[in-house]
C-alpha cells in the first residue's frame, strides 16, 4: 500500500521532492503539497483502491501523510500494509 | 477630521468596494476600533490550470467532492466545462482555503463545510456548516466577510473576519 501511495504522490502531489523519499510521517503540506493537489490525490486514490472516501474523510488532514492515508484507507477497507518507511 | 487611522480603514474598506458588502467592512473596522475584537486576515492563490485538470480527469468525483451544489450552480453547472467554469471554481477553492487560514484550524475542516454562496446583489459571502463552524465559535469569530477574483493564471481570495478578543 506504503508504495501505491507514494506513487500517487509522485504523480499528484506535485510534490518538489521524490515522494519515494518521504517518511511515513512526514507532513506532505509542509513537504510541498498544496491543498488543490492533496484534492487530486484524493481522487487517484479512489480509482487505484476502488473505494469512495465518505463525507467526514474529505479534509486535508486525511492526506497530510503517507501514514494518514493510509489510516484512511485501512478504515474503508483496504488491507493493512506491513511497516515499513 | 479625519485621524490617520480612519484614513487607513477607510482605504481598506474602498478596497474590497467592489465586490463585497462594503458596509459589512466598516462594521468589522469600526468593531475592531472599540477595542473589542481584533481582524484576522486569510488569503490564498489557486492556479486555474489545477482545476481544469481535475475537470477533465475526475469531472463527477472532483465536482461531488469539493464543492456543493450551490457553489456548483453559481459557474453555471450542470453544463459545459467552458473557462469560467474553472475559474470560477478556482476563485472558490481560494476562498475556502482563505477562510481555512481564517479560521485557524489547521487541516481539519471538510471543503464543502466552507459554502461560497451568492447572494441576490450579486457578491458572495462564506456559509459555514459542521466543523467548519463550530471551528469559528471555538475561535470566537464573530463575523467575516470575502472577495476573490481571477485573471489569467490564477484566481486569488481573501477573507477578512472579526475576532473577539473582549468578553462581555
Amino acid at each position: 500500500m506504503y508504495d501505491d501511495i507514494r506513487e500517487i504522490l509522485r504523480v499528484h502531489g506535485r510534490l518538489p521532492i521524490d515522494a519515494g523519499t518521504l517518511d511515513i510521517d512526514e507532513d506532505l503540506y509542509r513537504s510541498g503539497m498544496t491543498s488543490h493537489a492533496s484534492v487530486n490525490v484524493m481522487l487517484a486514490l479512489e480509482d487505484t483502491f476502488d473505494i469512495e472516501f465518505p463525507d467526514a474523510l474529505l479534509r486535508k488532514a486525511t492526506f497530510e501523510s503517507i501514514s494518514s492515508i493510509s489510516q484512511a484507507l485501512i478504515s474503508l477497507g483496504v488491507p493493512t500494509p506491513a511497516r515499513t518507511s | 477630521m479625519t485621524s490617520q487611522a480612519d484614513g487607513r480603514f477607510g482605504s481598506l474598506a474602498a478596497g474590497y468596494a467592489e465586490l463585497v458588502d462594503v458596509t459589512d467592512v466598516h462594521a468589522l473596522l469600526a468593531s475592531s476600533r472599540a477595542g473589542d475584537s481584533d481582524v484576522v486576515v486569510g488569503t490564498d492563490v489557486q492556479e486555474i490550470a489545477a482545476v481544469e485538470a481535475a475537470l477533465r480527469s475526475h469531472p463527477v468525483a472532483y465536482l461531488a467532492r469539493v464543492f456543493t451544489a450551490h457553489e456548483q450552480a453559481c459557474v453555471g453547472l450542470p453544463g459545459a466545462l467552458g473557462p469560467s467554469v474553472a475559474a470560477g471554481l478556482a476563485g472558490r477553492f481560494a476562498a475556502k482555503e482563505a477562510m481555512v487560514k481564517v479560521l485557524r484550524a489547521g487541516s481539519a475542516v471538510p471543503w464543502r463545510d466552507i459554502e461560497i454562496a451568492r447572494r441576490p446583489e450579486g457578491w458572495c459571502t462564506v456559509e459555514l456548516s459542521g466543523p467548519a463552524a463550530r471551528a469559528a465559535a471555538a475561535a470566537r469569530l464573530t463575523s467575516w466577510t470575502l472577495s476573490f477574483s481571477h485573471d489569467g493564471p490564477v484566481a486569488v481570495a481573501t477573507v477578512v473576519a472579526l475576532r473577539q478578543t473582549r468578553t462581555i
